[in-house]
């Protein structure tokens, strides 16, 4: 097996299209706009067995505090998956031939690394892809995280009874006003939202800037798509969702709304799910989260998916967390306000594909 | 929610048999069996709301390093999988009702861990019990890891189809010397070849006693069962397994082979394959390990199955911990140096 560089959208674009595990996020032009926005270089990965392309490996070089990382997805993109995408041939192999591929991606990318030499590598998976035993006996470390997902191939009445009573109360309540959905691809309305939220938390919304998510939704029209809900005419709340694959849809950013006092959002999730059961999506991902995000998502009875965050780092970059880790908490000493100390971006709902 | 002893063996029992999660690792006996012989004293916990028993949580409470360790299961018991069983009606509540009921047993727990203020706390959950969240968010370190498992329920062609060339190879090499299968309760000369199998690898078998696996097979002879093959009157591979479930059985302690020319240990798998098989077994898990073990069991081509182990140490129990780990590795690469 050989990695290399491969620096062909088309070929590239292909690949993803096939592949089990080829998200959105994987796309070239998708990668390149994170290139562009974050501080990132793009390193297309390809690993070969002989001429035939078995894997692709977006990483994301970059530079912090000195230190170097390697990172697929890098921080505040947005990007709750990504990682390696393998040919559909893998998936359909036998265990031994299957996990001999991976020994053997893993060794390859391993010996790329190398000569990197990064600080700091991190990489998150794709849902139900929790093979990683190759990279953690490489000394990798591992954390498994949860996506929550609605299984679409249900009828709309059984997904319906599945919700809890109180969410289907909430629905109904906002059903009484008479709530105008619409769909665009202009993110603008929701980022004002959006970012409101973070602000009264105190803290900055996990997002490189508007420009990035401005230039994704322009570059992918089809796929992501802006719902709002407004109630005699005000904007009540705002989702942007988008297409991971062909038969997964996600309920990606948003979840922010100015109606406290009514389920507006529970509302939008279902109105999001009805539209995409009917455009044909099998799976609804509503991503994880901390504690009070989840308590929200499992309302609307959905099956856990698992993926893993893989991650490994050198003792220089374990001691400028350390360092940071300090800085931060003396920073919220000095302050002594009666706000709480600031919460992760994960708590807020941004999906992992922070920094740890 | 209520968090009690539950020192009653037949409602135990009984929970075990009808819960999900329950293993023949769960039942009273078998717990009651690790307790006298490790150094362990069993604390049958058991979580109610109301009058209805809502979830068993069989913990051990010990010593090590002359620091408080609760386990579940403790080390060195050969008990792969423990931690919390629940009622089956856990399962069908919807997420929301099922999480809240995760969270409650959660909270319960850790009143009583705090209350007892332990060192060091493990636990490591049945297959395809996913959810540890609640546990994660009250700080405890989740490990995923994986096993593999057969499915029984194909048809003896595709099982036999499934595995690698390799394999099927050395399994039919076997049977040109027309070996003996035998099954018996006797584990004594299984120990005595999967001793001598880790003496070589310089490292001390991982279980507490021989007399605690005795008496675990004289305690449960229907469950537990070891194989052997014999070539020409002398042993050449050893096996015991275990039924786990009513449709789950267990590949379980020892598959050591003590010929180096024929592939015993994968004429084992297929033989127990094939009577768990006719036994009604809908799965027949084969455990996980290192690198090495799982290149050998993904011959078989089995299925992955996730679990966790989770653990939250205190720094007392750390930095000894941390001192003994760089102790054992140094040694062991003392040992390999010598060997080469």
């Amino acid at each position: 097996m050989a990695v290399e560089l491969l620096d062909d959208k088309k070929r590239w674009d292909q690949f993803v299209e096939t592949s089990p595990q080829g998200l959105l996020f994987h796309k070239w032009d998708f990668l390149k706009i994170v290139e562009r926005h974050s501080k990132y270089q793009f390193l297309p990965y390809g690993v070969y067995s002989g001429d035939e392309l078995r894997c692709i490996f977006p990483f994301f070089f970059g530079r912090k505090y000195g230190l170097t990382a390697l990172k697929s997805p890098p921080r505040n993109t947005q990007i709750w998956y990504l990682g390696p995408a393998f040919d559909p041939s893998v998936g359909a192999r036998r265990a031994s031939a299957r996990e001999k591929i991976y020994d053997q991606v893993t060794e390859e990318l391993c010996r790329e690394i190398d000569k990197i030499a990064p600080n700091f590598v991190h990489f998150s998976t794709v849902p139900n892809f929790i093979d990683v035993r190759s990279f953690i006996w490489k000394n990798f470390t591992e954390n498994s995280e949860f996506a929550y997902v609605i299984d679409l191939e249900r009828s709309l009445d059984e997904i319906w009874a599945s919700f809890t009573r109180r969410c289907r109360q909430k629905i109904k309540r906002v059903r009484a006003y008479s709530p105008e959905i619409q769909q665009t691809n202009d993110v603008s309305t929701l980022l004002d939202l959006w970012r409101g939220g973070f602000t009264e938390r105190g803290v900055q919304a996990p997002l490189i800037s508007d420009s990035y998510l401005k230039e994704l939704a322009a570059t992918f029209p089809q796929d992501i798509t802006v719902y709002t809900l407004s109630i005699d005419g005000r904007l009540a709340a705002a989702e942007a969702c988008c297409a991971l694959q062909k038969e997964r849809y996600c309920s990606w950013i948003g979840g922010a709304s100015t109606r406290k006092d009514l389920g507006v959002n529970e509302y939008l999730d279902w109105e999001v799910m009805k539209r995409a059961k009917s455009e044909g999506f099998k799976k609804l991902d509503l991503g994880g989260g901390a504690a009070n995000v989840s308590a929200y998502k499992a309302k609307f009875d959905p099956a856990l998916e698992l993926y893993c965050v893989v991650e490994k780092k050198d003792t220089l970059w374990k001691i400028g967390l350390r360092v940071r880790q300090l800085l931060r908490w003396r920073a919220n000493g000095a302050s002594s306000s009666s706000r709480a100390r600031p919460a992760s971006a994960e708590a807020a709902g941004a999906g992992a594909n922070g920094e740890t | 929610m209520a968090f009690e002893l539950l020192d009653d063996k037949k409602l135990w029992d009984q929970f075990v048999e009808t819960s999900p999660q329950g293993l023949l690792f769960h039942k009273w006996d078998f717990l009651k069996t690790v307790e006298r012989h490790s150094r362990h004293r069993f604390l049958p916990y058991c979580v109610y709301s109301g009058e209805e028993l809502r979830c068993i949580f069989p913990f051990f409470i010990g010593r090590r390093y002359g620091l408080t360790v609760l386990n579940s299961p403790p080390p060195n018991t050969q008990i792969p999988y423990l931690g919390p069983a629940f009622d089956p009606s856990v399962q069908i509540l919807k997420a929301s009702g099922r999480e809240k009921i995760f969270e409650q047993v959660t909270d319960e727990l850790c009143r009583e861990i705090d209350t007892i203020a332990p060192n060091y706390v493990s636990i490591a959950t049945v297959p395809n019990f996913l959810d540890v969240r609640s546990f994660i968010w009250k700080n405890f370190t989740a490990h995923l890891r994986l096993t593999y498992a057969i499915d029984l329920e194909k048809s003896l062609d595709e099982i036999w189809a499934s595995f690698s060339r390799n394999c099927r190879r050395g399994i039919k090499n076997v049977s040109a010397h027309s070996p003996e299968i035998q099954q018996t309760n006797d584990v004594s000369a299984l120990l005595e070849m999967w001793r001598g199998r880790f003496s070589e690898l310089g490292a001390q078998v991982p279980i507490i006693s021989d007399s605690y696996l005795k008496e675990l097979a004289a305690t449960f002879p229907q469950d537990v069962t070891v194989y052997s093959v014999t070539i020409d009157g002398r042993l050449a591979s050893a096996i015991a397994c275990c039924i786990l479930q009513k449709e789950r059985y267990h590949y379980w302690i020892g598959n050591v082979s003590a010929l180096e020319d024929l592939s015993t240990s994968h004429y084992l798998v297929w033989e127990v394959v094939r009577r768990a098989k006719s036994e009604g077994f809908k799965k027949l898990d084969l455990g996980a390990g290192a690198a090495n073990l799982s290149r050998y069991k993904a011959q078989f081509d089995p299925v992955l199955e996730p679990y966790w182990t989770l653990e939250k140490a205190d720094t007392l129990y750390k930095i000894p911990h941390f001192a003994y780990s760089k102790l054992v590795r140094s040694r062991l690469r003392v040992h390999h140096f010598l060997r080469r």
